[in-house]
């Protein structure tokens, strides 16, 4: 699985992808609807696809002593791997708000959407977990079709990000509550990114499992 | 070097069917030390078999046996003793060859870096190059390189000589004849090019429309056909196996035992549409 992961990362994944996880500094806004960072994200899987396609990955990975299901294993959890580095940076990007004052700065705007807050990163994971599970077994059914795969499992993605970033509009005592800036409530916000990492880990294993049973079917 | 009675490869039945394409009940065998060349017009089925013995193609029924043990759950086993090159070096165009080598090592338990740099240094290869750089012989080279840096005892070629220079041809043929002679390996290759057979097959598997049509060694494969002209085949009443039409007059391919024409040539077996497809 070394050799499959290092061969993703330095033949497959688009330089993009790299920009792509960048953006979750993109958190250091005030105040912002944040689901757009993780479009961003999602959109190195549909980069990363494009360029397997492009550089003809299948006929250099099926000539290697690796199992189709290796195969669909390494690439999900490449993007798995570039998920969670998004939401780690997203995660420094809290701090880094905290310690640049830029929590006081968001207090005096308007709020929109969820705020920049840890409950945002349990949301996330789901959110990518959402599009990880619909992605990659629509993709395994023929990788050279990926614009169909990518904006099916975009609409399963984007109801999620809006359901989220809903939470500070409805009423309740708990919505409120995580609809604080900052690591205020921090118990239930870490509540929420514990459960939120939890089923992004096993919507991401349901993920492989689907793709790997229809990828068995596949004929180049 | 002694060949072996055990075969590197065999296949036993494939099947698989496509809506307007069907392989049919394919069955042959490749040994060590020997060379097998695998001829068919276009569209015959060639690269379907081949396919399906790398792995991409899911056949729908047959089995496939590697060095005596099935395919089928033991893919990433028996692939370390296997060059596969179906379609040339048309991957990771852009990368160098330096750095999709140092990828592909990894996945090979005897891959041998020297035997690498030998390859490279012989074929006169520059490591540094961007595989889009390469000419389209230079690239055969380069896959044939990384098939025989982990000492595959297997080689698996879907056209490997199409495209290139009749002296590249030759140059990729006499590697061959070196691999199988004094490395004892086995080479399986598909081509249309008759001549490349002449010079270093010492089999052939000659399969048309999707079914192994004949197969053996290549003097008693060609031996098993010849060549008159239409008139006299119809006059003799002997089986016609296939036509050509020409301007010089029309011919048809018959089984030796007609006892009439001249020796068929490779080129002969496979220009001479079947009769049943007139």
């Amino acid at each position: 699985m070394r050799a499959l992961l290092l061969k993703e990362f330095r033949l497959v994944v688009h330089p993009s992808t790299y920009v792509m996880v960048a953006l979750g500094s993109l958190v250091l806004i005030p105040n912002w609807p944040y689901a757009v960072i993780l479009l961003y994200g999602v959109l190195a899987a549909f980069f990363n696809a494009q360029n397997a396609r492009e550089m003809h990955d299948l006929s250099f990975s099926f000539a290697l002593p690796i199992s189709r299901a290796d195969m669909v294993r390494a690439r999900v959890l490449v993007m798995a791997l570039i998920e969670i580095a998004l939401v780690g940076i997203m995660a420094l990007g809290l701090v880094a708000r905290s310690i640049l004052g830029i929590d006081e700065i968001a207090l005096l705007q308007p709020l929109v959407g969820l705020p920049a807050n840890i409950a945002l990163l349990g949301c996330s994971l789901v959110a990518l977990g959402v599009f990880n599970a619909s992605f990659f077994p629509l993709y395994y059914r023929d990788p050279s079709k990926i614009g169909v795969p990518f904006l099916l499992a975009c609409i399963p993605f984007f109801v999620f990000c809006v359901l989220f970033e809903a939470i500070p509009y409805i009423p309740g005592e708990a919505f409120a509550a995580l609809s604080v800036l900052g690591f205020a409530n921090a118990a239930l916000q870490i509540g929420v990114l514990c459960v939120g990492a939890v089923i992004f880990i096993l919507l991401t294993l349901l993920s492989v499992r689907r793709a790997r049973s229809v990828f068995a079917d596949f004929d180049a | 070097m002694q060949r072996s009675s055990e075969p590197l490869v065999e296949v036993r039945g494939l099947t698989k069917r496509y809506p307007s394409f069907a392989l049919e009940d394919v069955s042959f065998s490749v040994e060590e030390a020997s060379i097998t060349g695998f001829i068919g017009r276009n569209g015959a089925g060639k690269s379907t078999t081949l396919k399906c013995l790398e792995g991409a193609v899911r056949p729908d029924e047959g089995e496939i046996l590697y060095f005596d043990e099935p395919f089928v759950g033991n893919e990433d086993i028996v692939k370390q003793q296997i060059g596969f090159e179906l379609g040339g070096a048309t991957f990771f165009r852009t990368k160098r060859v330096a750095d999709v080598a140092s990828v592909t090592r990894r996945f090979y338990r005897a891959w041998d870096d020297r035997a690498f740099d030998e390859y490279c240094h012989h074929f006169a290869i520059d490591q540094h190059k961007r595989i889009k750089e390469l000419s389209q012989g230079m690239c055969v080279k380069f896959t044939l390189a990384l098939a025989l840096s982990h000492h595959s005892r297997l080689l698996i070629l879907d056209e490997p000589t199409s495209g290139l220079d009749p002296a590249s041809r030759d140059e990729v043929c006499d590697i061959f004849l070196t691999l199988a002679r004094e490395e004892g390996v086995g080479i399986l290759f598909s081509t249309h090019i008759t001549s490349d057979l002449d010079k270093c097959a010492d089999h052939i598997i000659y399969i048309e429309n999707g079914r192994i049509k004949g197969e053996g060694e290549r003097e008693a494969f060609k031996a098993a056909y010849r060549v008159a002209s239409l008139e006299e085949a119809s006059a003799m009443h002997a089986r016609i196996l296939g036509i050509r039409r020409s301007v010089s007059g029309d011919t048809a391919l018959v089984p030796s035992e007609a006892g009439i024409g001249e020796a068929a040539t490779l080129d002969d077996i496979m220009t001479h549409t079947r009769k049943e497809a007139q």
